[in-house]
């Protein structure tokens, strides 16, 4: 009996196999089972999945600032997916970032987090995997410029940035913790984007959690510091953003964050989900002195309603006489004029709201360009996006008095910069770039010196199996 | 004249039927240009003027008439419309683009059957070229287009289904639900309508929040809108002209269209020639169009027949108001819900006319305040009086089924012209005894209705008040010597003009008509990819 069979073929032929291989078959099923959970806890699906019609036939494109990396296909079609791979090929790709080629594979794949799973778990998820439709589905190549194509550079980047190996637990931890890290170290892989980059892109170690950037957006501080991160959080806030991505006059997941409770966090146990708390809280606190209060202490509700009328007249030019008449035309008939979102708290109050209280503007501007869709499996929770409607002028308007009035705003934001966000390249200036082209041809020589009486062998880790 | 512009298609009127036609030649890869006489209006920018509006129960009142293409509005009038007959055909429409579907219900009922075969089935009006099976398939596309939500709890409203709604209906007001209760067991069939409104997150716009103002401007577009599909044209590659005025359809010489010339607002002509025309436009504004298209026949463009302009329809309605003996609220929710439609048809359409009833949930607090301050109270009392009027007051409305009749028409003025020298509809029209002796019986049964809810104040609106649903003007039919367009809305008399509209209707049937003319302009879109393949 092997593993690729459907589950449900299996359960199907059950009754027909003899005692000992129903056995076999028994272990098999509750594999898959415990697979399928694993691999939701550690949202394979994200970036291996470009149509929800074909789950993890790859071909999904994920920005990165060194260029678009496209998810692999890992159904188990024997071609263009993972089919012929053994245990030892796969468990090789998750704990030391290798492909069945031999070749590297980019840090994009968070093997720095699936490092630390155990072998056990590991084998799990490919038996999941393996009892999936194979797909036949060629992904297109992932096509870097250089230095960022050269696969074995990234021996030098691993070099600096990667230690394979399991979870570090110290001594004295009880088994919540542990499961705890467990889930979000590793499982959750939650540092990828929740933790700053060196200039190297590898992951701050002095800054685990202090918050990170993907595709544009801001993934803040879940350190347990109680200003810059969810320190100030009541437990059943964490525990109802985790479950549902909606955590009443705290915050709300939308772009990337939305996506990993719907693939992922909603489909946990809640013994799982209190382990994550508790190990969220126990994150050292790291604090930025920029943070004057938490990001869901900001806000007051509006009042601005009852004078926009009468003082506002009727007009046939798209033009808004200020930016509370913006605020009101667009976003009051959801949230209400005062902002306070609405009682059932489908609509969320923008006061006391992560999004608008953070010291960034990014999110926020991110949802009013794209809007929000969150399915938590029991409401799709979805905000159009205003990127067509509104200029960048009047985006910038509404921001800023959205910040203004129910937020944290540092600074104002301009057309141009709502401009710079439209094209995608906010949050990834020229001179980031030139520094991580200039630390990588350095590392890439560096590495060519060091490994200089080997270079004929190509860096392959072979097992034997 | 020199072309201005030019292109595979042209359309002119950019509402529902124009959008969706623009919409699916731009993805199959023609070249369309959609023209539009009026301007261009953000949804916000509406949501605002009706916020600041004075007149809250002119719909037209946030969509200010642009000068150099006007449109009827009544609060305060603008006497666009020249009226004349024994009842006023004051109906309202857009010229913006997304046409009038920016305010409506969002009703998207399909006809009868029996709607297409008046005249052989009761022997009164008149036969359509093709029948409901014809239309089927185009129904259930264009529910998919617009994001009809209904009844899919096997609800049977008597047109033949081959596939559910593209989303179950929204749960009812509680308005409605005592409505359904009180009525259903006392002979009347009260169900949930379907209407393009979302009730969930459907085609990148949001699921309904009760706001309760889908009339003049639903302000989340949770309500579908010609614009949606003004929109996905643009991104399909169509091009959309707007405040471009077409007055003239141009023929050539084997009487194909050649062009249409438009005005500018500075009055300045354009013409656009192309390979295909199509007429988007309302049953006002494109016979007028074509009634005054006059440089080769002096009756005008594809009028053979002499019906262009005539058998104007409407669905005349008659409503109630009361106060039930218990609280309603309506006003939570969209604006209307349910409908009474087991008087939509029978034997007796052959002596009086069909008709659907449907209960008003709009918020009432408005018109209760106005009256409880006339009442002269002050400080609690008035509060209460509000209270209990806002909870209480019942309002029924009605649509008649006019017959298409040729003295019912609109020409173009000889003598009134608009700001851009165009002239101005000119409409006769009356109200026969068909759809009459239907109102009597209608009272009847808002009496009954009353009744029902131990009704007092109890007035009753027996005269015909207007619904826009503007039909018949460029009539269908399979004989080109008695009507307009054939099966495939295509002109008798010109083979590369169609007319996408209510205009084509040749019955009006008991439903509000935006789903049939969505349905009839996907089938032409279909042709017209089969006319460039």
């Amino acid at each position: 009996m092997t593993s690729r069979l459907p589950t449900l073929l299996l359960a199907a032929l059950l009754p027909a196999l003899s005692g000992a291989a129903a056995c076999a078959a028994d272990a098999d099923v509750e594999r898959i089972k415990r697979g399928e959970y694993l691999t939701r806890a550690a949202d394979c699906i994200a970036c291996h999945t470009a149509e929800k019609s074909r789950p993890f036939a790859g071909g999904y494109a994920l920005q990165t600032p060194l260029g678009t990396i496209y998810g692999s296909n890992i159904t188990p079609d024997q071609e263009t997916g993972i089919g012929s791979w053994s245990d030892d090929d796969f468990y090789r790709a998750l704990h030391d970032g290798i492909g069945k080629d031999g070749r590297h594979l980019y840090p994009a794949m968070p093997y720095s987090a699936y490092t630390k799973l155990n072998r056990d778990d590991v084998l799990a998820i490919k038996a999941y995997l393996f009892s999936q439709p194979a797909v036949r589905n060629p992904v297109a190549q992932t096509g870097l410029s250089f230095p960022f194509n050269q696969r074995w550079a990234i021996a030098g980047w691993k070099a600096i940035n990667f230690t394979p190996g399991p979870l570090a637990v110290p001594a004295g931890k009880d088994v919540q913790w542990t499961r705890g890290a467990y889930l979000v170290e590793a499982l959750g892989h939650c540092q990828e984007c929740h933790t700053p980059r060196t200039a190297t892109f590898g992951l701050s170690g002095k800054k685990r959690y202090a918050g990170g950037e993907i595709d544009g957006w801001q993934a803040y501080n879940i350190s347990s510091d109680p200003l810059s991160g969810l320190g100030s959080w009541s437990d059943q806030a964490v525990l109802d953003y985790l479950r549902t991505g909606n955590a009443a006059n705290h915050g709300q997941a939308a772009g990337p964050m939305a996506e990993v409770v719907e693939n992922s966090l909603r489909h946990l146990e809640e013994a799982d989900l209190r382990a994550m708390l508790r190990y969220l809280r126990e994150i050292p606190p790291v604090h930025d002195s920029r943070d004057s209060k938490p990001r869901i202490a900001w806000g007051n509700p509006a009042g601005d309603e009852a004078r926009l009328r009468g003082s506002s007249g009727i007009s046939l030019g798209n033009t808004a006489g200020s930016a509370a008449e913006l605020f009101s035309a667009n976003c009051a008939s959801c949230h209400g004029a005062s902002g306070q979102g609405s009682e059932d708290g489908y609509y969320p109050a923008l006061l006391h709201n992560s999004t608008t209280g953070a010291r960034d503007p990014s999110n926020l501007i991110q949802v009013l360009l794209h809007g929000v869709t969150r399915d938590d499996g029991k409401d799709v929770r979805f905000m159009p996006g205003f990127g067509d409607t509104l200029d960048d002028a009047e985006l910038a308007q509404l921001t800023n008095y959205v910040r203004s009035q129910f937020g944290n705003a540092p600074a104002a934001v301009t057309g141009k910069d709502i401009g710079q966000r439209r094209a995608g390249n906010a949050g990834k200036p020229w001179l980031l770039q030139a520094v991580l082209v200039g630390a990588i041809l350095l590392l890439v020589i560096v590495l060519a010196l060091l490994l200089r009486p080997r270079r004929s062998k190509p860096v392959r880790i072979d097992i034997d199996v | 004249m020199a072309n201005t512009e030019s292109a595979d298609i042209v359309v002119v009127g950019s509402g529902v039927a124009g959008a969706l036609i623009a919409h699916q030649l731009a993805s199959s890869g023609a070249s369309v240009l959609l023209l539009e006489a009026g301007p261009r209006l953000e949804r916000w920018r509406i949501v605002e003027n009706y916020r600041n509006t004075p007149f809250k129960d002119d719909y037209s009142s946030p969509y200010p008439p642009a000068v150099h293409a006007p449109h009827p509005q009544y609060a305060p009038p603008n006497d666009y419309l020249i009226l004349k007959g024994t009842h006023k055909y004051n109906s309202q429409y857009l010229r913006v683009v997304g046409g009038t579907t920016w305010h409506w219900a969002a009703a998207t009922w399909r006809f009868l059957p029996v709607d297409f075969r008046m005249q052989s089935t009761y022997g009164v009006g008149r036969d359509w070229p093709l029948a409901y099976q014809d239309l089927e398939s185009f129904y259930a596309k264009a529910e998919i287009e617009l994001g009809v939500s209904g009844p899919n709890d096997g609800t049977d409203l008597g047109s033949p289904r081959s596939r559910p709604y593209p989303m179950d209906a929204l749960p009812l007001s509680w308005n409605d639900q005592r409505f359904q209760e009180v009525l259903g067991g006392n002979g009347f069939r009260v169900v949930s309508e379907p209407v393009a409104r979302n009730s969930r997150p459907y085609d990148t716009r949001p699921t309904c929040c009760g706001n309760n103002n889908c009339m003049p401007i639903c302000p989340i577009g949770a309500m579908y809108g010609g614009i949606v599909h003004v929109e996905k044209a643009e991104r399909a590659g169509a091009r959309v002209l707007a405040n471009a005025v077409v007055y003239k359809v141009e023929l050539d010489a084997k009487d194909h269209v050649a062009a249409v010339h438009y005005k500018d607002p500075a009055g300045v002509s354009h013409r656009v020639s192309g390979r295909q025309f199509v007429l988007a436009a309302n049953g006002i504004e494109i016979p007028k169009l074509l009634l005054m298209s006059t440089d080769k026949y002096s009756a005008g463009v594809a009028n053979r027949s002499d019906q262009v302009g005539r058998n104007l329809m409407d669905h005349p309605g008659t409503g109630v108001t009361f106060l039930a003996n218990e609280d309603l609220w309506p006003g939570r929710g969209p604006m209307e819900m349910t409908s009474i439609v087991n008087l939509r048809d029978g034997d007796f359409r052959s002596g009086y006319a069909g008709k659907k009833l449907h209960l008003n949930n709009g918020a009432r607090v408005r018109q209760a305040t106005e009256t409880a301050l006339g009442m002269g109270l002050v400080g609690p009392a008035l509060d209460a009086e509000i209270r209990r009027r806002a909870a209480r007051t019942v309002n029924i409305n009605s649509f008649h089924d006019i017959l298409p009749n040729p003295y019912n028409r609109i020409v173009p003025s000889s003598s009134q012209r608009d700001a851009l020298g165009l002239a101005r509809p000119e409409i006769t029209y009356s109200i026969d005894d068909y759809v009459q002796k239907s109102a009597v019986h209608t009272h009847e049964a808002y009496a009954q209705i009353a009744q029902l809810f131990g009704g007092t104040e109890i007035y009753f609106d027996d005269e015909f008040a207007p619904n826009n649903h503007i039909m018949g003007t460029t009539i269908m039919g399979s004989d080109g010597n008695n009507s307009v367009v054939n099966a495939d809305c295509r002109t008798h008399d010109h083979d590369n003009l169609w007319i996408a509209s209510g205009a084509v209707m040749a019955s009006a049937g008991t439903v509000n008509c935006t789903l049939t003319i969505a349905a009839l302009a996907l089938r032409i879109a279909d042709a017209l990819q089969k006319e460039a393949a």
